[in-house]
């Protein structure tokens, strides 16, 4: 994958305390995976994630 | 010159920045761009002689092209250590980058709305999705 890792901020969005528990489960867990470098989505990346969810 | 800051993740960031825009903004560029008076201030911070001064995570986030949401996280942990930089964000909670925002969307969207909780086999599918 060789995209960008970074994009032009944009700025915090939303409260984080608007998850719910297993919302942040999944992000977190995003981000210990992925060293911290908040990965961007790619069309690669989304496709495998939806399949993942698509299989329950 | 100490650099007691030298091992932390945002000094490696700053230093990943400062090489992948070299081709378009000086170092000084950068600073300027931050609102840092000292042009070398950009060294201080790669180099982890200085720590990121909070009160400037958007500008520099700004200079450097990054998501301030995640600058302001590995700010935090060299601000004040990892231990308190946790106990923070558990009681103000973490902020959610753009790109994160988009997973969950994603998540949500997958998932009709349905919450799913995070199993081991997803955790072993994340891997091969975000992982390097």
């Amino acid at each position: 994958m060789n995209e960008p890792l970074f994009m032009v901020p944009t700025g915090p969005v939303g409260p984080w305390d608007q998850l719910t528990e297993n919302e942040k489960a999944w992000i977190e867990f995003i981000r210990v995976i992925s060293g911290g470098r908040d990965p961007k989505p790619s069309p690669a990346r989304v496709r495998a994630l939806r399949e993942l969810l698509d299989a329950g | 010159m100490t650099a007691p800051h030298a091992a932390t993740p945002a000094a490696k960031l700053i230093a990943d920045r400062i090489r992948d825009l070299s081709h378009r903004k000086t170092q000084a560029e950068i600073a300027a761009e931050a609102g840092f008076a000292n042009p070398n201030m950009m060294t201080f911070l790669k180099t982890g002689k200085n720590k990121i001064p909070l009160d400037r995570v958007p500008s520099l986030a700004k200079a450097l092209e990054v998501d301030p949401a995640y600058l302001m996280r590995l700010a935090l942990d060299q601000a004040v250590g990892t231990m308190a930089a946790k106990a923070i964000t558990e009681i103000f909670g973490t902020p959610a980058t753009e790109n994160e925002r988009v997973w969950l969307d994603e998540i949500r969207e997958a998932s009709q709305n349905t919450d799913p909780r995070l199993t081991s086999r997803s955790r072993t599918a994340l891997r091969g999705i975000f992982g390097r």
